[in-house]
């Protein structure tokens, strides 16, 4: 169908025979890359006793980055940078060339700076990420669905819980704003692309590298340590754990200049008349999010950097014999790891207030409530790390205050569940697919916030802790509110970013499969854990049977319920109906443009002006 | 205002691709499974105690079980992960790892009385907590508590926590339908000359087969109902880990295992 | 070069002409139908005592025998929470059920509805609600923590004193005044007891699930627990932090017992009775 296809361009397109860009891709990344492991890797190896640990995990760490490093060479990720430091920088000729124009599909395996291409390979890779990560997960709901672990050993129970965890987490924080936030945002906000492209192409290139190094845990002996990786189970642990290091270390650079690149479009490329009080709602909620990321994440790295310190050349900062803590761990993880669920959670929601005075065809309700549910949340979170270590015996003094602040979170979200129930009073909610999230957002977060309540609160948490509860309690929101947040984002700009529309039936049958199944699985959960089964166990006693059956059968709805989503997502892609330009009746940007979108996205000479906010549907009222 | 369709299927052949594809996607998810079954699946055979005769114990007559393991420096010789021939080299992935053999999955008859004599080959050196120096569990000819074992014919209740090699510490769940069984014998370490000669055995022919003299301990227990069970070393030989007690000691297989009670 | 519809938005007035037109407001003045906000309270009641008869069934049904004062602390904390978020999910549910039953099908968007904007007597109620609910939970669980803290303190003296340790992947128990080490706890009724947990190894954490306390055992780092069994019978005590291999397989029972009994028991160990 010619109306898809993407318009040759007639802009001159750079002799291939004269510039490297042309030549490099995924391919030549690939040979680069397991070249430059390959070559660590023996050359590291014929100087060490490989019998010693410490040796094996100095191989295996160098040999991993080497990959990393290896791999953005041979993509050309450093051209650029190159090309400007010997004072050749890039001509228009070839930036145009890097942004894809007039590749076709071949674009999206090189190292594009356009950033729709970028948000697409995201959109990619979180399914993969997500698919992987799910895959794991009916493994450990068929090792529990029974008392006596059948299915596989300890070692392999805790490496697929530990790999799981951290799958799902990576997979959760991109998972709005690396698609979403790539494709959609620049033109939501009427700039032509993101502040620093070949940073961007970088953030996903990066992050591509980190999948098969996650991967090879599998093949090194996985991991004894869940997803927290706490120390110095983590020093003990044998080669698998490397892997889960330098993904970490991958991951944490990938982030870093995707929030920055985020933050500084939305700063200083906003459309003209584009206030902060104009702003769209998805737009404030990613940047928030990235922004609480930014200081967040190199404390995870900085924790992972000194494991593999520990587990190399012998230095103690988390082995107790020698005046090190693992205290010292925890702290480090969690003062990342709390503000984190909100750099997942902040997304979803803001995703779900986006489409929500679309379909109710309302204004938002008060603009302003839900602005300060977002800083309140983002601010707050930093404050609230400890209770995570209520029980580690840290300092019991310091419970109460964390207990406060914790605590205190539940107003801001307040105000959330507020501005969404506002906008939909008095409203004729519109029965699509973000629609529906949007009620399957306030069962699971209501659920999920008050189950939160209740580990907040230090005597109970006594009980509570390591318990399947807390399990429950954070797939509800990170799962049924961040998750569902998404499935809705994908729902709502699939038409913008493949010029099709998801096949309804598919999706109605996905979510209800997907939703219903949910409860079964975390509900029962919440029941084990209320019973007093302990989380990552590969065997339990036989009183917590009922509840862990019931739990796995939850599970496997839930899985075929997102392998009907995937279906859906790849057969409307191919041949899907054909979307207009605005089927859902939104009034921001992004639906103002034409699908295929233009290189760079507005007319040259027309860029938007914003004259008012996004939300003005409605009838007057006197 | 919905556009030409632009679909080639009719709705049924979507219905079909649809529910074509779940079942596929159903049948990966299932083939990852079994194959994580099949690789993580202990692979081991299973090692039965053997019946012969009867003790009178307090608990009643009880049928008398056997059952004969060996702890040993290298894996080839356990006999659990490949032949000890001479010049053997492929005994599992991890040759230089020591071993209980020949198998790790024991199994043993419920409300029996359990003799089981373990042969030590291993060096050894401190353990982490000396509470595993101790015999706990074991009962006398009697059936009645004695947390004595026989080591070279010598009953002891303990063994210096410096001389111990490994331990067999056998635990479980027992906050399940089963009854709870507790046992744990320190093993006694083999001297630096004792060592030194097997090493030298060892070096000069590469004959896994030869093996030095290594100590004998004997002791019995009484096991309760059906159950599930898992025993470990509790003598920390994770070369260069975290306490010692990575690498060898977290795999199945090597110093850890399961008692099946059926 | 698009614009959008934009009906008496003050956003893009001067700061100085938004101030004047806040302190001039009036609210906006719309249909309030009492049909809708009566379907939606009685909703809102529905579920709100589906909530407060979860929380009165279910946790105490769900969770383990209550043998120590913190235990039943835990449970009472557990149903009044349960108790005290009851009308949170009714209002939200009862809210969501009904516009849910407003819902418009079919494939053109619905009629525009009204532009209510805010409303701030609602924003106001809301906001002080919730804040007062949350400084409720938190001083219940403050005094909850406080007095826990202030027993712990009083019992310190005749406590009996267990240092547990943990290895992977088993418990061993030393009771320090009897001169004994065990893997099995047992406890006699009524008699503070005061942990001193420690790990040869990684972190584990000690739950002797039935008492309600917990805690991390960090190497050479020694964390305490002080609580009273207050009923006799069967404990489990399970490990709560991954630790490796056999984390689920770290358990092992103890019981509560009398003291005549305990004290049997710990001379069959080999210890010796004070």
């Amino acid at each position: 169908m010619t109306t898809l296809e993407h318009k040759t361009s007639t802009r001159p397109v750079p002799n291939p025979k004269k510039s490297l860009i042309t030549k490099l891709n995924m391919g030549t990344g690939l040979i680069v890359g397991i070249a430059f492991a390959f070559g660590s890797y023996y050359w590291l190896k014929s100087g060490q006793d490989m019998s010693r640990p410490n040796n094996v995990n100095k191989v295996l760490i160098v040999t991993m980055l080497m990959w990393s490093l290896g791999f953005m060479i041979g993509i050309g990720a450093f051209i650029g940078p190159f090309r400007w430091l010997i004072g050749k920088d890039l001509t228009p000729e070839e930036e145009l060339y890097l942004a894809g124009d007039g590749q076709g599909i071949k674009r999206y395996f090189k190292y594009c700076t356009d950033h729709k291409v970028v948000g697409i390979q995201y959109l990619v890779g979180v399914m993969t990420l997500l698919g992987v990560g799910g895959t794991m997960a009916m493994m450990i709901r068929t090792n529990l669905a029974m008392p006596g672990s059948h299915l596989v050993t300890p070692t392999v129970y805790n490496s697929l819980v530990g790999l799981h965890g951290i799958t799902m987490i990576i997979a959760m924080i991109i998972v709005a704003t690396g698609p979403f936030g790539n494709y959609i945002m620049p033109i939501m906000i009427g700039a032509r692309d993101m502040a620093f492209p070949r940073l961007n192409a970088l953030s996903w290139w990066v992050l591509f590298t980190a999948i098969p190094v996650l991967c090879s845990a599998w093949f090194l002996g996985g991991i004894p340590t869940g997803w927290v990786a706490y120390a110095p189970l983590s020093v003990q642990a044998g080669p698998g754990m490397n892997a889960f290091l330098c993904t970490i270390i991958i991951f944490a650079v990938s982030t870093a200049v995707a929030g920055m690149n985020i933050t500084a479009t939305v700063v200083a490329m906003r459309a003209k008349g584009m206030s902060w009080n104009r702003v769209p709602l998805f737009v404030v909620g990613a940047t928030i999010s990235v922004a609480l990321a930014i200081p967040a994440f190199p404390t995870f790295m900085l924790s992972m950097i000194q494991t593999g310190l520990d587990r190399t050349i012998g230095t103690s900062f988390y082995d107790a014999n020698m005046g090190g803590s693992g205290w010292l761990y925890a702290h480090l993880f969690w003062i990342m790891g709390h503000p984190e669920v909100y750099v997942i959670l902040i997304p979803g929601v803001a995703i779900l207030m986006e489409v929500l005075p679309v379909f109710v065809r309302m204004p938002l309700f008060s603009h302003g409530a839900a602005i300060a549910g977002f800083a309140g949340i983002a601010g707050l979170s930093a404050f609230v790390w400890a209770h995570h270590m209520y029980m580690s015996g840290w300092l019991p003094m310091f419970n109460g205050p964390f207990m406060v602040t914790t605590e205190m979170i539940s107003i801001p979200t307040g105000l959330i569940f507020l501005v969404m129930l506002g906008t939909l009073w008095h409203g004729r909610p519109w029965m699509k697919l973000p629609m529906l999230s949007v009620y399957a957002f306030l069962w699971n977060m209501l659920i999920g916030g008050i189950t939160g309540i209740y580990l907040s609160d230090v005597p109970a948490d006594n009980y509570l802790h390591g318990s399947m509860y807390v399990t429950a309690h954070f797939h509800y929101t990170l799962m049924g509110s961040a998750l569902t947040g998404a499935v809705a984002g994908l729902a709502y700009w699939f038409p913008k970013m493949t010029g099709r529309m998801l096949n309804e039936r598919a999706g109605y049958v996905s979510f209800w499969l997907v939703q219903v199944g949910f409860q079964i699985l975390f509900l029962g959960m919440f029941v084990a854990g209320a019973e007093g089964q302990p989380r990552r166990v590969a065997d339990y006693a036989h009183m917590y049977a009922h509840a862990d059956l019931i739990s796995t059968i939850g599970a496997y709805m839930v899985g075929t319920g997102f392998i009907v989503l995937l279906w859906a997502v790849v057969h409307s892609w191919r041949h899907g109906k054909i979307a207009p330009m605005n089927p859902w009746g939104s009034k921001t940007l992004e639906w103002t443009v034409p699908y295929p979108v233009p290189l760079t996205n507005f007319p040259d000479d027309a860029m938007p002006v914003v004259t008012s906010d996004f939300y003005g549907y409605g009838k007057a009222v006197k | 205002m919905s556009g030409t369709t632009g679909t080639s299927m009719t709705a049924t052949k979507r219905t079909i691709s649809a529910i074509a594809s779940v079942a596929l996607g159903i049948a990966v998810v299932g083939a990852v499974g079994f194959t994580l079954h099949k690789v993580s699946a202990d692979p081991q055979k299973k090692l039965y105690a053997t019946t012969n005769g009867t003790v009178q114990t307090s608990q009643g007559v009880l049928p008398h079980q056997f059952i004969s393991l060996g702890v040993y420096a290298d894996p080839c010789n356990a006999g659990s992960h490949g032949a000890a021939t001479q010049g053997a080299t492929n005994c599992g992935s991890h040759p230089s790892w020591p071993s209980y053999g020949p198998s790790t999955h024991l199994v043993l008859k419920p409300h029996s009385y359990v003799t089981m004599t373990l042969t030590v080959y291993d060096s050894g050196e401190n353990l982490n907590n000396a509470y595993f120096g101790k015999v706990i569990g074991t009962v006398d000819a009697a059936g009645a508590v004695s947390n004595t074992a026989t080591y070279d014919g010598v009953a002891q209740t303990a063994l210096a926590p410096t001389d111990v090699e490994h331990t067999f510490t056998l635990h479980g769940l027992p906050t399940s339908t089963q009854d709870p069984l507790f046992v744990n014998v320190p093993l006694p370490k083999n001297t630096d000359e004792e060592m030194a000669t097997y090493n030298k055995k060892y070096s000069d022919s590469y004959d896994h087969s030869i093996l030095n003299k290594g100590h004998v301990v004997t002791f019995s227990f009484i096991t309760g109902g059906k159950g599930e069970y898992v025993w470990n070393c509790e003598y920390p030989c994770g070369d260069g880990t975290y306490q010692k007690f990575g690498a060898v000691m977290g795999q199945v297989g090597y110093m850890a295992g399961k008692v099946s009670v059926v | 070069m698009s614009s959008h519809d934009h009906n008496d938005e003050e956003s893009w007035r001067t700061p100085g002409e938004r101030f004047t037109n806040f302190l001039n407001r009036k609210n906006p003045h719309y249909e309030h139908d009492q049909k809708d906000v009566g379907i939606a309270f009685a909703l809102g009641i529905f579920y709100t005592l589906v909530f407060v008869a979860l929380g009165a069934w279910a946790y105490p049904k769900w969770m383990p025998t209550v043998m120590s004062t913190d235990m039943k602390g835990i449970e009472r904390l557990m149903v009044v929470f349960t108790y005290i978020s009851a009308p949170v999910c009714g209002v939200v549910l009862g809210v969501a059920t009904y516009t849910f039953m407003n819902r418009h099908r079919g494939d053109t968007p619905p009629p525009d509805g009204p532009m209510i904007r805010t409303h701030r007597l609602t924003v106001g109620l809301w906001t002080g609600i919730s804040t007062v609910l949350a400084v409720l939970a938190i001083l219940y669980g403050l005094i909850e923590l406080n007095s826990a803290n202030d027993a712990a303190v009083a019992d310190s003296k005749n406590a009996l004193v267990v240092n547990v340790t943990g290895s992977q992947w088993v418990w061993s128990f030393n009771y320090p005044a009897q001169g004994i080490t065990t893997h099995e706890l047992m406890l006699p009724i009524n008699q503070p007891v005061q942990f001193n947990v420690v790990s040869t190894d990684v972190n584990h954490n000690f739950w002797p699930v039935q008492l309600g306390v917990k805690t991390d055992a960090n190497r050479l780092a020694v964390t305490h627990l002080d609580t009273t069994p207050t009923k006799l019978g069967k404990i489990d005590v399970k490990c709560a932090e991954l630790c490796g291999l056999y984390h689920a397989y770290m358990e092992t029972n103890g019981e509560i017992m009398t003291s005549a009994d305990f004290n049997n028991w710990v001379t069959a160990q080999g210890g010796h009775t004070a």
